[in-house]
């Protein structure tokens, strides 16, 4: 995955934690890089292991980790980062999550190694929608929950995110259904 | 190819180009894209220059003509009201007279779009200028991340170089100090190569050359050219060789030169991260204190070794009162004693967490000693570390220098422990010598050989009534009586004097001059030291000898007594012979001493069960029990007696049954009042128990209405309610619904009470049951957001013996009760089997649930009657609190058990096991085996009273085949009208009947004509509490509709008193899956081949039904439900007598409707099936009927 990832863990431990906490981290994943750069793609195995590292030393659930994380990306890295491509996304949580299939593939122009996950939606309600996330990787389904929450908490509406399909089950994609 | 022009919809034109003009030759705007005109200010009719100018490339004027000729350029077109929103696209002629621009907004970040509040949307989706922007962005943060990188590394390196001169510095400051240390030095790395050796080691060891001509040389090297300085060269060489390779750090070696000069060594490997770096070798120069110190230290240990070795506490203080010595004595502890040294008491006491106070009296006896100049003594006592006391005998002696100022303090002393401890021991031994000689209970003195008294306890005191004083110095023989005291001095000294000891009875003659019996043993004690003299130890016998006399005075009187006593008393021997028998015995017994004496005492009276009763007790007499029994008996002139044997055994030393003595009180007169209280007794009893009956009536009572009340307020809960009346309605409900609990509780409880409760044996499936319970509440669960699991093993067989009622019931009470005390999680219910065999089941059931638990004080009484946790429970939950009570007295009565765990707050397990007969598949309740003796129908007179014209046809053939005579009734009032003029021997009796029902007609039956001839309700009621009802109110059985022919004659038969036999009834096989509209086949079989009959319940049924089928229609349009009730519960008996068991569940459910609520849509839909399933039927019958085709369906039964 792209440094930017990456660099969104470090910074999530580094405010939340202070700086020795991220050193603790980084030394417990055996991940060696001091630095790392947005627009350069890493192996994914780093991301997993930092992940991984900060649950052990925080001492939390790795859930618990990729669910903050999801929240994060997006109030911090995506609104501080990429504010205006967030807005430009959709003016309310409806039409950004309608428009959520072609936001990966968008941002392919700057990151053009990009290989995100792939979503669709389904069942537009007024208050609801179904979003699917395909991806190759495993084991990120917290993440996209907490992703959607933090799209909720941008948009300022309390939203409840129902996983109601699992790939862990043997379905080929995960589903979470948004309430708000 | 074929050329394909394009034509756009506007709409197409937008989703692809939103953002475009469209111009006039006038260049004004015919229209713009939906996007465009988000941003732009212009509008369709507007002069596009209005607002607008060709920013790039630069036009000359702004006309169409110049505009045309731009196309084939990129334009940028500028807003002069918003000067920095650029448009970027290309002009394109158009039709001739047209020009059209189509672009995209030219933005430089993407929060432009915000302020002109587009979003992606807004865009074409091949449009990426939102994403270039985003690339930007991306850029951007990249660009950042650099900046924030070099300066990173730029702060890095800075740090680096400031190190690195830090680093120098100090390396250069450390080589100038080391070069100047006095002491021989040498480094070397971690290859041996010396890295640094100071002058003073080139000039120690005699190496020529400067210092630094030796660097980079292999420290080998340098061993090798320095070895010859040492006294021991080889040796020196392999300590060297030695040390590097242990790599350990080793001090204070000492190495000797050859010209004398001693040296210690300290040898230092020098490590950094783990890694070996090096090594580095200092000598110190120490010859000089060397010889110095060996002399001291001579004569130091000459002295100490003899001050070590003094047996006694040994201390030398300074003039402050500080230690400057110690000996081992004194502190054992070498560590210890190394750190006295320079230190005060004080310090030592606080050290040793001991009391001050010893400090201070230490330091004021020093001080006492310095002022006086003079050796001082003292005791002093202290604790030890195990908390022994240890006793000091201490000096302190001072000694003074020339100007009479003290110099050192010498302070020695002695432990005392164990001389103190010694002197104790003798202390205490004389002590307990003396205590147990004073408190002796026996008689102790001590007397001179020639006896003289020396000592004598207080015992002997107290015995003799004389003082102390006067007993001592006397002579024994003064205090014996004269025939005594030639006895005392020829056998008693003697026997002292030749055998050392004597023993025997002595009397003497106390204070008051009575004789005083002494059991006494006298020791000879010799001494060396003294006289030798005798002690003697003396018991008072004086009471014992004066009891022998008085007992054989007293026997005699005795025997009197016994003869002539009003208690019987009798002695028997061990084979039960009348050894000896009182004048009262022999008044009672009617015999004569002599006709009792010689013979056997249970031959005499004891007959029947009496017999059982003295046998028994005498068996247990010969154990060796006392025991008290009544027994009746038969004197010698046949009178009848109670006696009442109070029996003890006589057992010789050796425990062995010698016989028994008897004592017998004549207590007839008592026992005839015994017998009258006791029929008292039982009279009240049987109060009791109609008080018990009453309460069971009473609750039919009351229930009948509530059963009313809850009916009707479901039917209220269907219509409109304002939220007041809903309100109220609810609580309606919910009181009448508690209250038939209680009510129902009451009943099974006062039946159990009474001992009235009979169990079914019959099959049943476990699995069913639960599952069935698990489905009655279900909903109550799902009110409560409760999840309910249950689980049955598959072990459990299929089949098995028991009450299907009661176990529902129990079931229903426990899983209830967890769902009322449970507010969150879950109710889980296993049954599982624990013991298996081939003929029965041990069958563990559990319920478990997460509700509020009970306390352990409450858990102890769950079982009592009446009770539940507290009143406030009472209230919140409802209930009787009667439910586990009964529950239990319901398991117990099935040989089962209950158990509870409970923890409060956190659930509730209870679980019972039951064990039941394994059935088999024709056990279960629809085969019945046995066929009654049905010959005692013959001639009997039964009342059928019966509304329903079918039934009573049907009932009244069935019984007429059978040879009994029938009189019917169409409701209680015809029946009670009848009952007056004549008796029946049974009554049959229909429950729900217009006029009087069969409840009523019984019971005023009952209570005024005829206690006692049998009545079986008949019900169609499938409730097992009707049946209950039935049966409290007096009616003696009950028979459910629709009834099986052989089930009925069975039940008749027996409460007409015929015996069973036991024969198998052969099974109608093709009786139990029918999927035909209808089945005579039971019909048929009830007729025995009379086709006549057959014939008349067809045409019954084509003539009656249609009725009700028009009943039921009509109800139906009426919606009318009761009535739909009451008709499905008129016809189903016999509906279901035709075998149109497709109906069966259908009518049922109708049945119910005054109870149950369905929607009015599946009641129709309900209705609607009946009717036409009737209908069907009554076409059938009639083909039937007109072909009267009737063999064929006999053989096809057949
Ligand atoms: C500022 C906005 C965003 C940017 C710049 C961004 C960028 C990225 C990048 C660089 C990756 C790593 C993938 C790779 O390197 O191959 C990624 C992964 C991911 N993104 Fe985004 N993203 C953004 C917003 C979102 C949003 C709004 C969602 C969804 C709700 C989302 C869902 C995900 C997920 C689930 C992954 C994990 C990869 C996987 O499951 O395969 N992202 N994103």
């Amino acid at each position: 995955m792209y440094g930017i990832v990456n660099k969104a863990i470090q910074d999530m431990i580094t405010s939340g934690f202070g700086a020795e906490t991220w050193d603790a981290v980084k030394k417990s994943s055996g991940v060696d890089e001091d630095f790392f750069i947005s627009n350069e793609p890493y192996d994914d195995v780093v991301t997993y292991k930092l992940a991984g590292a900060a649950s052990e030393v925080l001492d939390m659930p790795v859930g618990i980790v990729l669910n903050s994380f999801g929240r994060y990306w997006i109030m911090k890295t995506g609104k501080e980062k990429y504010g205006s491509l967030m807005e430009a996304g959709g003016s309310n949580l409806k039409e950004f999550l309608v428009n959520l299939p072609s936001f990966h593939n968008r941002i392919m122009l700057a990151f053009p190694n990009l290989n995100p996950p792939e979503f669709k939606v389904s069942e537009i309600e007024n208050n609801g929608i179904r979003v699917h996330y395909f991806s190759h990787r495993n084991g990120l389904q917290e993440f996209v929950k907490g992703l959607l929450l933090g799209l909720g908490e941008l948009y300022n509406v309390p939203v409840e995110v129902v996983h109601t399909q699992s790939k862990e089950a043997g379905y080929d994609h995960d589903i979470f259904k948004v309430i708000w | 190819m074929q050329e394909k022009s394009f034509s756009f919809s506007e709409e197409r034109f937008n989703r692809l180009f939103p953002f475009y003009f469209l111009l006039d030759k006038n260049l004004t705007v015919i229209s713009l894209g939906k996007s465009m005109s988000k941003i732009s200010a212009l509008s369709a009719g507007d002069f596009f220059f209005s607002n607008n100018y060709i920013k790039r490339p630069v036009v000359d004027c702004e006309t169409y003509d110049a505009l045309c000729a731009l196309s084939g350029q990129l334009v940028i077109i500028g807003s002069k009201k918003q000067p920095n929103l650029l448009l970027r696209g290309q002009l394109d002629q158009f039709d001739g007279d047209c020009l059209l621009f189509v672009g995209t907004p030219w933005f430089a970040k993407v929060a432009q779009l915000k302020e002109h509040d587009l979003t992606i949307n807004d865009f074409s989706i091949h449009d990426s200028i939102v994403d270039l922007l985003n690339l930007v962005q991306t850029q951007e943060i990249t660009n950042g991340e650099m900046r924030e990188l070099i300066q990173k590394i730029n702060q890095q390196a800075t740090k680096l170089r400031l190190r690195e001169d830090e680093l120098q510095a100090t390396t250069n400051r450390l080589s100038l100090l080391i070069a100047n240390i006095r002491d021989p030095l040498l480094m070397e790395d971690e290859n041996q190569k010396i890295v640094f050796m100071n002058d003073a080691f080139r000039k120690a060891f005699g190496l020529d050359e400067q210092t630094d001509k030796y660097f980079g040389e292999s420290g080998t090297e340098i061993t090798k050219m320095i070895r010859g300085a040492f006294e021991d060269s080889d040796q020196y060489y392999k300590s060297v060789e030695r040390l590097t390779e242990s790599n350990e750090a080793t001090y204070n070696e000492v190495v000797k030169l050859k010209d004398g000069r001693v040296f210690t060594r300290d040898f230092n490997p020098v490590t950094i991260n783990g890694k070996s770096k090096g090594y580095v070798w200092k000598y110190v120069d120490i010859t000089d204190s060397k010889l110095q110190e060996s002399q001291l230290s001579a004569q130091k240990q000459f002295y100490e070794q003899i001050l070590n070795r003094i047996p006694a506490d040994i201390v030398v203080f300074d003039s402050k009162h500080r230690y400057l010595f110690l000996n081992p004595v004194a502190i054992k502890n070498p560590e210890l004693r190394k750190w006295m040294i320079g230190k005060d008491d004080e310090e030592y006491c606080r050290y040793r967490n001991r009391d001050q106070s010893i400090a201070k009296e230490r330091r004021r006896i020093f001080n006492n000693v310095v002022a006086s100049k003079e050796q001082l003594e003292w005791e002093e006592q202290l604790l030890d570390p195990d908390g022994n006391f240890q006793y000091h005998l201490r000096k302190m002696f001072p000694v003074f220098d020339e100007n009479g100022e003290l110099e050192i303090m010498i302070g020695y002393g002695v432990n005392m422990t164990e001389r103190r401890k010694i002197e104790e021991q003798v202390r205490k031994s004389e002590e307990r010598y003396r205590s147990i000689f004073d408190n002796s209970q026996a008689l102790i003195c001590t007397h001179s050989l020639d006896g003289k008294i020396i000592e004598v306890n207080k015992a002997a005191v107290k015995t003799l009534g004389f003082t102390t004083d006067e007993l001592i110095g006397s002579a024994i023989h003064s205090l014996l009586p004269e025939s005594r005291r030639a006895e005392f001095d020829d056998y008693y000294l003697e026997s002292i004097r030749k055998q050392g000891k004597a023993e025997g009875i002595m009397v003497a003659i106390d204070r008051n001059g009575h004789d005083v019996y002494l059991l006494y043993q006298n020791f000879l004690v010799p001494s060396n030291s003294e006289e030798p003299y005798v002690i003697g130890f003396a018991q008072d016998i004086t009471a014992r000898i004066n009891a022998e006399v008085a007992l054989k005075k007293s026997e005699e009187k005795y025997r009197g007594i016994i003869e002539n006593m009003h208690l019987g008393m009798v002695e028997i021997s061990a084979d039960n012979t009348v050894l000896y028998a009182n004048n009262s015995f022999i008044a009672t017994s009617g015999y004569s001493s002599d006709e009792l004496t010689g013979r056997k005492i249970n031959e005499l009276f004891f007959a029947n069960e009496s017999i059982d009763v003295a046998n028994g007790a005498i068996e247990r007499i010969t154990k060796g029990k006392s025991d008290a029994y009544e027994i009746q008996v038969q004197n010698k002139q046949g009178e009848m007696k109670w006696w009442l044997v109070s029996g003890a055994p006589k057992m010789d030393m050796e425990g062995n049954y010698m016989g028994s003595l008897g004592i017998y009180l004549d207590i007839t007169p008592q026992k005839k009042m015994e017998i009258e209280l006791r029929k008292a007794k039982t009279d009240a009893e049987l109060s009791a128990y109609s008080k018990e009956m009453f309460l069971a009536n009473m609750s039919h009572e009351i229930r009948t209405p509530m059963n009313a009340i809850i009916g009707i307020g479901r039917l209220l809960g269907k219509t409109e309610l304002a939220a007041q009346q809903k309100y109220y309605l609810d609580i309606i409900e919910n009181a009448s619904g508690n209250l038939l609990v209680i009510i129902n509780d009451l009943l099974d409880f006062s039946k159990i009470e009474a001992g009235k409760v009979t169990l079914e044996h019959i099959g049943f499936s476990i699995g069913k049951i639960t599952e069935n319970v698990v489905h009655i509440l279900k909903h109550k669960c799902e009110e409560k957001n409760l999840i309910i699991k249950y689980q049955c093993s598959d072990e459990i067989e299929p089949v098995l013996i028991g009450d299907p009622y009661r176990i529902n019931q129990i079931l229903i009470n426990l899983i209830g009760n967890s769902i009322k005390f449970t507010d969150r999680g879950e109710i889980k219910i296993r049954c599982s089997v624990e013991n298996d065999s081939d003929e029965q089941q041990s069958v563990l059931f559990e319920v478990e649930d997460t509700g509020i638990g009970m306390s352990e004080e409450f858990l102890s009484h769950i079982f009592d009657k009446f009770t539940q946790e507290d009143e406030g429970i009472t209230r919140k939950f409802g209930g009787t609190g009667l439910g586990m009570s009964i529950s239990k007295q319901l398991i117990e009565l099935m040989g089962g058990t209950i158990e509870i765990r409970s923890l409060k707050n956190i659930g509730t397990h209870i679980s019972f096991r039951i064990t039941f007969p394994v059935g088999r598949k024709d056990d279960l309740p629809s085969a019945w085996n046995q066929k009654p003796d049905t010959v005692i129908l013959h001639g009997k007179q039964i009342l059928l009273v019966e509304d329903n014209y079918m039934n009573r046809v049907l009932a009244s053939t069935i019984l007429t085949q059978y040879g009994a005579n029938i009189t019917e009734a169409e409701d209680g009032a015809k029946a009670i009208e009848k009952l007056r003029s004549r008796k029946f021997d049974l009554i049959l009796m229909d429950i729900q009947m217009p006029i009087k029902d069969g409840i009523e007609a019984t019971k005023y039956i009952r209570e005024n004509l005829d206690k006692t001839t049998p009545i079986i309700a008949m019900t169609a009621n499938a409730y097992k509490r009707e049946e209950e009802r039935c049966l409290a109110i007096g009616m003696n059985d009950f028979i459910s509709k629709p009834f099986e022919e052989d089930k009925f004659i069975y039940q008749i038969a027996q409460w007409l008193g015929a015996a069973t036999t036991n024969t198998v009834f052969p099974q109608h096989e093709n009786e139990v899956d029918s999927p035909e509209l209808f089945d005579l086949s039971k019909l048929i079989s009830t007729s025995r081949g009379d086709e006549q009959f057959i014939t008349m319940m067809l045409q019954m049924y084509v003539q009656e039904i249609p009725k009700a089928v028009e009943e039921l229609e009509n109800a139906a349009e009426l919606k009318d439900f009761i009535a739909l009730g009451s008709i499905a519960h008129r016809i189903r008996p016999s509906v279901l007598s035709y075998g149109i068991i497709t109906l069966e569940k259908s009518l049922e459910k109708l049945e119910r409707l005054n109870e149950e609520f369905l929607d009015e849509e599946e009641s129709m839909e309900i209705t609607r099936n009946i009717c036409s399933t009737l209908n069907s039927v009554v076409a059938s019958f009639r083909l039937i009927l007109e072909g009267k085709n009737l063999s064929d369906l006999f053989s096809s039964v057949k």
